[in-house]
């Protein structure tokens, strides 16, 4: 009897044990699993969607359609980062229409390669960072 | 009152240094032990820095202790040094199947990091007498280097060699996906630039982005006619001057577009083969 129950402990222990090497095996593979997985980052410009008032209405549909729809078509062109269109857009929200104009036009005649200014360059964009002062 | 003081003073330095006669400092074993410990429950940086401790104080440095290095720079995700610690086991151990394990960490390490070929050059370096798992599992590793590198022939035979013969139906399955180059190369990111330049939004069209291809044919049509229209109503000089600026940017960003998406649409198809061949090369493990 004692025996009988041995073999069965022995028996089960194998089983188990073997379950264990065998799910080990499987997880070596599942591993990699997204080894080849696309990563699309598509940006959503949420702080546009985001309005207070009739006139930040206005510009956020302006800019979420340029962005949408112009923007998007055109070969990249533009030297900074944040680039011209998400700049003008931060400035006339933050220092209102006319300073925002005014600061979105100085940023579109320095918009080139040859500026002689000299900008830190954004890590991941590898472009001209600046940003809204 | 002075005679007190030096006795006590004395006495101090006798007994704090029989202390030292008593108590002792953590061994390098211990510090393994801890180590191992750390890195069963996760904490690889502790782990890490635990066997960088015995690294330095104990007397010979040793493969085993590299490699638990790479392991746990690997699990950290800082894969240049994952990369130079299986390097130093493998140099470090003295037998055959302990340098095979190393060798193999660094190549999954080369996978992850996508060094396709470097990592084929490990697994090449390989010796063939391997158990049949390490074998099938080699086979698999070479299978995803082929396949991150376009050639799906060789992807397909090693795929198939990862899974053992007696499982007829996985092989079948892994060499008919493995086959359709319609779904590995399609789109070709080429014939949709080459389209678009042609055809504005046809690139995009034959990339399946309708949305994208729709507004890349209005935006064109739409400056073509203005450009039409201001040559007939002024001059052929007024249009063009006026309309080739934006027409260029617009123009070009739309094929160059159209190669970007068909890229993005080839390669989740890809994954999607992929999955499947994973998913029938799994099924024959459990």
């Amino acid at each position: 009897m004692i025996l009988r129950k041995a073999i069965f402990i022995i028996i089960l222990f194998l089983g188990i044990s073997n379950v264990c090497v065998v799910s080990q095996e499987a997880s070596a593979y599942k591993e990699f699993a997204t080894q080849f997985e696309t990563h699309k980052h598509k940006e959503t410009y949420e702080f546009a969607k985001k309005v207070n008032n009739e006139v930040e209405l206005v510009f956020s549909g302006l800019f979420l359609f340029y962005k949408s729809f112009l923007s998007s078509q055109d070969a990249i062109s533009c030297v900074f980062y944040p680039s011209c269109s998400v700049y003008g857009y931060q400035t006339v929200k933050k220092n209102g229409i006319i300073i925002g104009m005014l600061d979105t036009f100085d940023r579109l005649s320095r918009c080139h390669a040859m500026s002689p200014e000299e900008y830190d360059v954004h890590p991941e964009t590898r472009l001209f960072y600046d940003p809204v002062k | 009152m002075n005679y007190c003081t030096n006795a006590l003073k004395a006495i101090y330095i006798a007994l704090f240094s029989c202390i030292a006669l008593v108590t002792y400092g953590q061994t390098t074993s211990e510090i393994v032990h801890f180590a191992n410990e750390q890195y069963k429950v996760g904490n690889y940086s502790t782990s890490l820095l635990e066997y960088q401790r015995a690294i330095f104080f104990g007397e010979a440095t040793t493969g085993e202790l590299f490699h638990q290095m790479g392991r746990c720079s690997f699990q950290l995700k800082k894969y240049d040094q994952a990369l130079e610690y299986f390097d130093r086991a493998y140099f470090a151990y003295d037998t055959e199947s302990l340098k095979t394990a190393s060798l193999f960490d660094k190549a999954k390490c080369n996978i992850v990091t996508k060094n396709y070929n470097i990592a084929l050059i490990d697994l090449f370096g390989l010796t063939d007498s391997l158990p049949e798992n390490t074998y099938r599992l080699k086979q698999f590793y070479i299978g995803l280097c082929y396949f991150g590198t376009d050639q799906f022939d060789e992807a397909k035979t090693s795929f198939m060699e990862a899974v053992n013969p007696s499982f007829v139906k996985q092989r079948q399955s892994i060499d008919q996906l493995l086959s359709n180059k319609r779904m590995l190369n399609h789109p070709n990111p080429k014939t949709a630039s080459t389209m678009s330049m042609c055809f504005p939004g046809l690139g995009q069209f034959y990339a399946g982005d309708y949305k994208n291809g729709l507004n890349s044919l209005i935006l064109t049509s739409a400056l073509i006619t203005l450009g039409i229209k201001i040559s007939i109503e002024q001059s052929y000089i007024d249009g063009i001057f006026t309309i080739l600026p934006w027409f260029q940017r617009y123009y070009q960003g739309g094929y160059m577009r159209a190669e970007k998406i068909a890229m993005e649409k080839r390669a989740e198809n890809r994954n999607e083969v992929y999955e499947k061949v994973l998913q029938e090369i799994v099924s024959t493990k459990n």
